[in-house]
């Protein structure tokens, strides 16, 4: 179908949106900062590869189990996270994710800091699958991500979490606890984040503690954030374009973290919600574009009109 | 042990507490002024380090080198606060944290492309070298360190409680509607407080590099990480809170790394008495709750 490189790269993306989506229901729809995402994907990382290389899983039944873990691990770390609140949030994140760091390169249990290597290939009806295959799940992971947002995003929890956002004391005279709804945000989005770390394992097929440091944790954050933070479109968007950049200009590649850091600050500047986001430039550009389209094959009348 | 090895310790300890101490105060005043979270400030620390590379390079005057170095980083944080952080005060508090990010990782990137991925030796031979007294034996900038620390702790007490400018950051620290209603120029007082913290960073900077003989590209990460959960410790905003929690992480790290095993790095103790805390007295060592 396609060469290996380019399957890497859309591998690449997928899982990267994946972990953005899952920082998405923490930091734009909770509205919990949270610069660790990296720690629950390292979660889901962590116990796949172990359950595999040392417990003789297979990909399948040890994928629900790394899932599993890295959402308590997320209700774990968000129980000290309801104490606090935005700045205290935010450095105990950072926090977090070091502690999580250190704690896996200093105990030799979890391979130190050479990490775990010759993690197994995916395997489908017992045949091992090739990068074309492998594709097609992590597609299929991705997608079902995204319908897991977009149904948080739809049902009352969705709205549950976006009072929170907004305003915690009116959440919590209108009869909406607050602190169960962080947790559940936190619960889901480790979960998604897991999954993301399950697939990139995989894949990679060999995994280092820094790989899901406070750098990646960052990097995931620049994603969501260039894309448009508490959207779906603005996550998936925000995570491919980005992962495609560098690999699209060779220029890129060198001056990257100079990039990224351009960009991150004129953006919060001029776009804080992000390129796609929900008042963005682009984004009321393209509704207006789609509102032309439409007035056009129906021969101006409106929309209401014609219905 | 003997005593001599204890008081090596104590004094390596209040070495490192007191650099940490600098970062750790001026991200406090930061925070206390604007309620930002100034990741930057790593970068800020970092910049230091070169301008004062380059300064000692050019004149071959450590001390020249040392105030051109403070001047000219206090000057580059308050460009920082006037065309990054003014405009995005009326914005949610999530875009100035990402926008010092964005800022953060640019400047290390920078320092790359202009003076190279290698790591620089700053050789002072005044300061390097041990100093051996009684069967002592400390780094000689160490004293430098301390003593530096205690001069400009003592000068920064005296701005804040006898300058007007002083009097000025306080009371744009405790509100800053209610002091523009009352007459102060609360932008000034914003810029001081980018001025003189960035000036100290730059000085804490230059005395690590020294005693480490190395300036590089990331040598402000670290530091900057922890002087922000120093000052979730210390309480937000509270300046004896952040220097308390400084001097303590000082001793903890000396202490641990020496006479013990834990699994977990000399960055890990920090972040690990940071969640700590967190747990049991989210308003910090001194905060008020």
């Amino acid at each position: 179908m396609f060469d290996d490189y380019t399957v890497t790269i859309l591998i690449m993306m997928a899982v990267w949106s994946i972990v953005t989506l899952g920082l998405n229901v923490i930091t734009g729809f909770a509205g919990q900062f949270n610069l660790g995402i990296g720690v629950y994907m390292g979660t889901g990382a962590y116990v796949s590869a172990m359950l595999t290389t040392q417990a003789g899983f297979g990909f399948w039944s040890a994928m629900p189990l790394a899932i599993v873990a890295a959402a308590m691990m997320g209700a774990l770390t968000g129980l000290p996270a309801l104490r606090v609140r935005e700045d205290s949030l935010a450095v105990l994140t950072i926090g977090l994710v070091f502690v999580f760091e250190s704690l896996l390169v200093y105990l030799p249990y979890f391979g130190g800091p050479v990490g775990i290597s010759r993690i197994p290939r995916a395997t489908f009806a017992g045949v091992p699958l090739t990068n074309n295959g492998y594709l097609v799940i992590a597609l299929l992971a991705l997608a079902a991500a995204i319908g897991i947002c977009w149904y948080v995003k739809r049902s009352w929890l969705g709205l549950a979490l976006e009072s929170v956002r907004e305003d915690e004391h009116a959440t919590s005279v209108i009869g909406i606890y607050p602190a169960r709804f962080k947790l559940y945000a936190f619960t889901i989005g480790a979960a998604l984040a897991g999954l993301g770390g399950v697939i990139y394992t995989h894949f990679i097929r060999f995994i280092s503690p820094y790989d899901f440091g406070f750098m990646p944790s960052i990097y995931v954050l620049v994603m969501l954030v260039f894309g448009g933070i508490g959207t779906i479109r603005g996550a998936v968007f925000g995570a491919c374009l980005l992962t495609m950049l560098p690999e699209l200009i060779r220029f890129v590649q060198d001056y990257r973290n100079l990039m990224y850091g351009c960009v991150l600050v004129l953006l919060m500047l001029y776009q804080p919600r992000g390129l796609l986001g929900s008042d963005s430039f682009v984004w009321l550009q393209l509704l207006r574009a789609k509102n032309s389209l439409r007035l056009f094959f129906t021969n101006g009348r409106s929309y209401a009109q014609n219905s | 042990m003997s005593g001599a090895v204890i008081s090596q310790q104590i004094v390596n300890a209040l070495a490192l507490g007191s650099v940490y101490a600098m970062i750790a105060v001026g991200l406090a005043m930061i925070y206390g002024v604007l309620r930002i979270l100034h990741i930057a400030h790593a970068g800020v620390y970092a910049a230091g380090a070169y301008l004062g590379l380059y300064f000692f390079k050019v004149t071959d005057n450590f001390f020249i080198a040392l105030v051109l170095s403070m001047l000219i980083t206090g000057v580059l944080g308050a460009l920082i606060e006037r065309f990054i952080y003014r405009p995005m005060l009326p914005k949610p508090r999530i875009v100035a944290l990402i926008a010092s990010i964005g800022l953060f990782i640019c400047l290390s990137d920078l320092f790359r492309i202009i003076a190279g991925p290698y790591q620089m030796a700053f050789d002072y031979p005044a300061l390097s070298g041990q100093v051996t007294m009684s069967g002592l034996s400390v780094p000689r900038v160490d004293f430098a360190i301390i003593g530096g620390t205690a001069a400009i702790f003592g000068l920064l007490w005296f701005i804040m409680q006898k300058t007007n400018i002083g009097f000025g950051i306080r009371a744009v620290a405790q509100d800053i509607e209610t002091a523009k209603v009352m007459g102060i120029n609360v932008d000034r007082s914003i810029q001081a407080v980018f001025f003189l913290s960035s000036a100290i960073a730059a000085f804490g900077a230059i005395m690590v590099s020294v005693l480490y003989n190395a300036v590089y590209t990331n040598m402000g990460d670290m530091i900057g990480y922890k002087g922000l959960a120093l000052i979730v410790i210390g309480g937000f905003g509270s300046l004896p809170g952040a220097a308390l929690a400084a001097f303590l992480l000082g001793f903890a790290e000396t202490i641990f790394t020496t006479y013990s095993d834990v699994p977990l790095s000399r960055e890990g103790i920090a972040m690990f008495m940071l969640v700590l805390l967190i747990l049991f007295r989210p308003q910090g060592l001194l905060g008020k709750a």
